[in-house]
């Protein structure tokens, strides 16, 4: 994890990882930007830990209260919800953590079609806001998510994947 | 008009007609008669966006020639300060407005809609104040056009006259998910037929017959919508004779797909549906709380949310409440979305931590306990969201009079009545009423049962409008109001556990909308009497003592003695009656033949006169056991007492470990039976691989291939449960179960009385090296 720069510059990133790895990366990186000023996070699908990150936080042995009034978050439970908070555009230079984005667009009430249509237009309104302010996307996608990944990868300016460690198989000798 | 004309009865069903408009079929008074009645109504939908793309849209509609009229217009959004200007879409009817709004939301995506897929039903009440069974009074001509409806009672009375339903019940003679059914058998006005389905021609022909003489209002069918419906239509098809199951000529059976979606992480399966038009079918499996609340349930979800009795027979509590919420918007000209776009406001991580906090739970106090009272909150949430003005649009607003929530950053406009309080207040007033008539009514009072049945569906409908307060899709809910709701609902516990304890009660337990507490020398109602009005003062919510337990124990986690579990208790009322909660008896996935038998331990536990004499009863628990475990040893438990029944989560190539029902489901998926997420599977445990056997598979297993040992552990577990707050440990129970070993128990355990009656086993807690290890 400690590869992946923390978002400070307008730019458009987006991490692929399993779940596990996505939720503490999602935790390390808010508690990383809190310390220095404010974060904005778009929470897709209620899946971030306010108790993970309220720990992570007083391990970092900051004003606690400080930097839990610096992260901003705001819940979508769909993707007309998560397309609608992507419209509002963040505060100049403050970076955006959207996390579980794909979950919102898996909603089996809005036809494939709709939902990407909204996923269009989610992707221009966060190109448009990492312009001037960092955005980094963390998803977790499901193998029916495809289509939607491969749009938002093409759309990112930069892309980090977790590919999980395989040990080297060490043949015996006998 | 002459006075021929003027009708009287009850609406039986409502459902749009492209030509005519509304059609309605009334049941007249005299319950013999019929009438097809119809309305032109024409139906509006609305359109928001920028004045560019409503122009647009103005100029492609006028370009298509449609008989549509077009205007601009304000209407209120609910969370919007000023009206909002938007375009008026009006069709003839609301067959044109379904087929033009399915059209404009594919061809002009971008633009709002409101009012556009509401069903007819809801608007048609929402105009004349109709709904399912309501006693009407129309004035129509000789065509049977509708010059005017008068509705003459209301949802909210409690004792309306029976409607004379005629009913026809048609059953297959055993589930054919299982094996093909052999039979129908058809009941109806006290008669009873039995059709042969390998007559098939004749069963269509007698069914036509009965069908036609009779013209029974309602079909109540089993398997209905799964199977029966779809089977009657491959005989008609067949033999070229169509049955009159709709009782619109013209008009055969609206079909629904079987559909799955997720709600709170579970899977919920909606199976396939068969609607009718005219005549109401209802499918016994396939209707939601059949089993708890019965015909009469169905009838009153229907009266409150005003749907069609077939569409509230199918849908969800939270689908009625929508429904609600979206009649009473209609009622008072506010618009509704046909999505929620509403999001939550940004918040602070630390607000987000207060905030997001839920019930309030005190774990309870573990092990038995004697004379303790339950009190509770009468529909706690509910009545928070009523007594506070809790609604996603008053929330946040402070206004003149506004309140602050208790913890939260956030006020209440008091200022302007909210929608869903608007919504919940006669549905609360109507339920408390019919609980304060069934406390003091004899069970065998004609009104009781359908008192019941109604009061059980109101439940249903009033804890679902809690959490559609913060449903992703609730057209009216936001999560700050669900959160409000939460924090008002912690705080009037904690001051109802304060008034506890200032009066000198302990309080053992508390779960999110109730307390637990005990007093020296309180035993009586009266003796409570002062705590309920002192949380009232304290609260303002209304409050009802539950009952006082005999006794009543409170389970520790299974892995751990020491910690409590929340909710897993069970308990003795003075009145005799049993009250359970998170034990084996009382989940989906428990053998019926556990069931029985937890059952039987806490019927011989209820034969103890108070809790000091409880371990008394163990000698009997112990024969009951052994006797029980031998008939299983000995194959004399039926098959389908052994059934566990258990829900698919996922799709069977989703598994990456496949569970004991994926494997049951996999052997049903290769002789062709499908299941999808959500639906049960029931299967029997077997020795050996794969370890079970689907209980749908045409053939019946080995009763001698049944896994004895697999059914023994899951008893052992079962009584474990009752018998751990007696103090009997779990290494104790196996020796009695699965050794040899009589009833024993340590000295000074048992009374005196008791422990020389029976033999003790003298090394029982000392164990014996050869004593066989448990396989399992």
């Amino acid at each position: 994890m400690e590869l992946i720069p923390v978002p400070h510059s307008p730019t458009l990133q987006l991490l692929v990882a399993p779940s596990s790895f996505q939720r503490k990366a999602a935790i390390t990186f808010i508690a990383e930007l809190a310390q220095t000023g404010p974060v904005r996070v778009l929470d897709g699908g209620n899946r971030l830990d306010i108790l993970s990150l309220n720990r992570e936080l007083r391990r970092k042995d900051l004003l606690l209260y400080t930097a839990l009034e610096h992260v901003q978050v705001a819940r979508a439970f769909t993707c007309y919800q998560m397309t609608t908070l992507l419209e509002q555009p963040a505060p100049g230079g403050i970076p955006t953590l959207v996390l579980n984005l794909l979950t919102t667009f898996q909603d089996e009430n809005a036809p494939l079609l709709e939902r990407l249509r909204l996923l269009e237009t989610s992707l221009y309104h966060l190109q448009k806001n990492a312009r001037h302010s960092p955005v980094l996307l963390i998803v977790h996608p499901q193998p029916t998510e495809e289509p939607f990944l491969a749009r938002i990868r093409e759309t990112a300016d930069r892309v980090w994947v977790f590919e999980p460690h395989h040990p080297a198989i060490q043949f015996s000798l006998f | 008009m002459s006075s021929s004309n003027e009708l009287h009865g009850w609406l039986l069903d409502i459902y749009p007609d492209p030509a005519q408009g509304v059609i309605l079929w009334l049941l007249d008074e005299d319950g013999i008669r019929r009438h097809r009645l119809h309305q032109p109504f024409p139906t509006a939908f609305y359109v928001h966006g920028d004045n560019g793309s409503l122009r647009t849209l103005w100029r492609y509609l006028k370009s298509l020639s449609l008989p549509v009229q077009l205007s601009r217009v304000e209407q209120q959004d609910l969370f919007k300060e000023q009206p909002l200007p938007v375009l008026e879409v009006l069709t003839e009817t609301p067959c044109a407005q379904e087929q033009l709004f399915h059209h404009l939301k594919t061809s002009f995506p971008d633009l709002t809609y409101y009012n556009a897929d509401i069903p007819l039903a809801l608007r048609y009440a929402a105009q004349t104040h109709t709904f399912p069974l309501a006693r009407c009074r129309v004035l129509a001509t000789d065509g049977g056009e509708i010059e005017a409806l008068e509705t003459l009672d209301t949802p909210w009375m409690i004792d309306t006259p029976p409607v004379p339903l005629l009913v026809m019940v048609l059953t297959p003679d055993c589930n054919p998910d299982h094996k093909e059914p052999v039979e129908l058998k058809v009941y109806l006005e006290g008669k009873h037929y039995l059709f042969p389905f390998k007559e098939e021609r004749g069963l269509l022909i007698k069914l036509r017959a009965l069908l036609r003489r009779y013209d029974p209002d309602l079909l109540l069918t089993v398997w209905g919508d799964k199977w029966l419906i779809t089977k009657l239509h491959q005989l008609m098809e067949k033999h070229q004779i169509t049955l009159p199951l709709s009782r619109e000529q013209g008009r055969g059976v609206e079909r629904r797909e079987e559909r799955f979606y997720h709600s709170y992480g579970r899977v919920i399966y909606r199976g396939p549906q068969a609607r009718l038009f005219g005549r109401i079918h209802i499918s016994t499996e396939n209707t939601v709380m059949y089993h708890d609340y019965g015909l009469e349930g169905v009838f009153e979800m229907a009266r409150v949310t005003s749907l069609r009795i077939q569409t509230a027979a199918r849908v969800s509590p939270g689908t009625g409440i929508s429904s609600m919420q979206i009649l009473t918007a209609l009622r008072q000209g506010v618009l509704v979305p046909w999505h929620k776009q509403q999001v939550e406001r940004f918040k602070t991580a630390y607000s987000l931590l207060q905030a997001d906090r839920g019930g309030l739970v005190y774990q309870p106090t573990i092990g038995l306990h004697s004379q303790v009272a339950e009190i509770d909150f009468i529909s706690m949430y509910p009545s928070i969201m009523e007594h506070f003005n809790v609604s996603p649009e008053t929330v946040g607003k402070g206004g003149a009079n506004g309140t602050f929530v208790p913890e939260l950053e956030m006020t209440i406009d008091q200022d302007h009545r909210g929608l869903v309080p608007d919504t919940l207040q006669p549905l609360l007033e109507k339920r408390i009423k019919l609980k304060q008539a069934l406390a003091g009514m004899n069970p065998k009072d004609a009104r009781y049962l359908p008192y019941k049945a109604q009061s059980s569906a109101h439940k249903w409908l009033l804890v679902t409008c809690f959490g559609y307060l913060g449903y992703k899709n609730a057209r009216f809910g936001r999560i700050e109001a669900h959160e409000a709701v939460t924090a008002y609902g912690r705080e009037a516990l904690l001051r109802a556990k304060e008034a506890a304890e200032d009066l000198g009660y302990r309080v053992l337990h508390m779960y999110v909308d109730g307390l637990w507490v005990q007093k020296e020398g309180a035993s009586k109602v009266a003796d409570f009497q002062p705590l309920l009005e002192e949380i009232l003062d304290r609260t303002g919510l209304p409050i009802s003592l539950d009952g006082i337990y005999q006794w009543i124990a409170f389970l520790s986690s299974r892995p751990d003695p020491r910690v409590p579990v929340a909710n897993r208790y069970f308990g003795l009322f003075q009145n005799g009656t049993w009250k359970v909660r998170g034990i084996e008896v009382r989940r989906d996935d428990t053998s019926r033949w556990v069931k029985n038998i937890q059952l039987e331990m806490l019927n011989l536990l209820a034969d103890a006169p108070d809790a000091g004499k409880l371990v008394e009863q163990l000698p009997r628990i112990h024969t009951l056991l052994q006797t029980r475990l031998a008939a299983l040893r000995e194959q004399k438990v039926p098959l389908v007492d052994l059934l566990i029944s258990q829900k698919l989560s996922r799709t069977l190539g989703e598994y990456k470990v496949l569970s004991p029902a994926a494997r049951a489901a996999a052997q049903l998926e290769e002789i062709g039976k499908h299941l999808i997420p959500g639906q049960r599977v029931r299967f029997l445990y077997t020795r050996g691989k794969p370890g079970v056997y689907a209980w749908d598979l045409p053939e019946r297993p080995d009763p001698g291939a049944i896994n004895i040992n697999r059914y023994a552990e899951l008893l052992c577990r079962a009584a474990f449960t009752i018998l751990q707050p007696l103090g009997v440990e779990e290494q104790t129970l196996r020796w009695w179960m699965f050794t040899n070993a009589g009833y024993g128990a340590p000295p000074g355990f048992l009374p005196d009385s008791c422990s020389q009656e029976i033999p003790l086993l003298g090394d029982l807690f000392s164990p014996a090296p050869h004593l066989p290890p448990i396989i399992l």
